[in-house]
C-alpha cells in the first residue's frame, strides 16, 4: 500500500501534463481565430471608419477583449467567443458598403435639390449683372458711388461667373452634380459680389 | 465740358414695331426705380448709369408700361436693366 501516494502523485503529474498539452493545442487555433477576425476588420477598410464608426468600434472593442483573454492564456474562452465575433467582423464590409451607398444617395439628392434652386436663380442674376455691366460699359461716365476699379472688378467678376456657369451646366449635363453645384456656388458668390459692387439690390 | 441736352422724347425709342422685344420677366434681380418729382428718363439714366444718353435702355426695359417716354409719373416703378 506504499505505492498509493506515489501513484497519486504520478496521476496528478499526468493530469497536469494533459491539461498543459490541451492548452497548448488550443493556443494556435485561438491565435488564428484572432488573426482571422482582425483580417475581416481590416477588409472593411476606411469605409467602415467613415460610414459605420459605432459598429466598427463595437467590434474592435471585442477584439481587444479577445486578445486579453489570449494573453491570459484563456484559449478556450477565445475559441468560444471567436465565431460570433468573426461573423460580426465579416459583416462590417457589407454594412459599410450599404451605409456608403445610402450616404452617397443622400448627398446626390441634396446636390440635385441645391442645383434645382441654383438653376432657377443664377441665370436671372447673371442676366441682370451682365445687362448692367454692358450698359455701364457704354457709359461715358460712371454713376456717382461707382469708381472705375469697382466697376472693373464687377465686370471681371461677371465674366468669371459666366464662364463658371457654363462649366456648371456642362457638369450638370454630364451628371456630375457635385462639380455642378460647387461651380454654381462660386457663380453665386461672384454675382453677389458684382451686384454689391455695382450697387444693385438683390430681391 | 457742356452736358448734352436730352433728345426729344418723341424720337422712336427702343425696338421698332417690326422688331418687338419682349420686356424681361420680372424677378428677384429686377432693379426698380421709383419716379420722383422732376425726374425724366434722361435724369434717371444719368443717375443710375452716369450717362443720360443711355435712357433708351430704360425705355426698352419698360416697353410694356411706358407707352410715352415723355410721360412718366411720380411714383411709377421703372425697371432699370
Amino acid at each position: 500500500m506504499k505505492f498509493k501516494p506515489v501513484f497519486a502523485g504520478f496521476l496528478s503529474l499526468v493530469m497536469a501534463a494533459a491539461l498543459l498539452a490541451g492548452c497548448a493545442n488550443q493556443m494556435e487555433p485561438a491565435k488564428k481565430a484572432i488573426a482571422d477576425i482582425e483580417a475581416a476588420v481590416a477588409a472593411a477598410g476606411p469605409d467602415a471608419a467613415q460610414y459605420i464608426p459605432d459598429q466598427l468600434q463595437a467590434v474592435t472593442a471585442q477584439v481587444v477583449d479577445l486578445k486579453m483573454k489570449f494573453d491570459q492564456k484563456d484559449y478556450k474562452g477565445v475559441l468560444a467567443a471567436a465565431p460570433a465575433l468573426l461573423a460580426q467582423a465579416q459583416g462590417l464590409s457589407a454594412a459599410a458598403a450599404s451605409a456608403k451607398q445610402a450616404a452617397e444617395a443622400a448627398a446626390l439628392e441634396a446636390f440635385n435639390s441645391e442645383w434645382g434652386t441654383l438653376a432657377a436663380d443664377v441665370p436671372a442674376q447673371l442676366a441682370a449683372v451682365t445687362s448692367r455691366v454692358g450698359i455701364l460699359s457704354k457709359s461715358k461716365k460712371l454713376p456717382a458711388g461707382l469708381d472705375a476699379a469697382s466697376f472693373e472688378a464687377a465686370r471681371s467678376g461677371a465674366d468669371e461667373a459666366k464662364a463658371l456657369w457654363d462649366q456648371a451646366t456642362a457638369a450638370q449635363a454630364a451628371g456630375n452634380m457635385e462639380q455642378a453645384v460647387m461651380a454654381a456656388r462660386q457663380v453665386k458668390e461672384k454675382l453677389n459680389a458684382a451686384m454689391a459692387g455695382l450697387g444693385m439690390s438683390a430681391g | 465740358m457742356q452736358e448734352k441736352t436730352p433728345p426729344a422724347w418723341n424720337t422712336p425709342l427702343g425696338a421698332t414695331p417690326e422688331e418687338p422685344v419682349a420686356a424681361p420677366a420680372d424677378g428677384a434681380y429686377t432693379q426698380w426705380y421709383e419716379v420722383k418729382k422732376g425726374d425724366t428718363l434722361w435724369k434717371i439714366a444719368k443717375e443710375v448709369y452716369g450717362d443720360g444718353s443711355l435712357y433708351p435702355e430704360i425705355c426698352k426695359a419698360n416697353q410694356d408700361t411706358l407707352s410715352d417716354p415723355d410721360k412718366i409719373q411720380v411714383g411709377q416703378q421703372l425697371r432699370i436693366p
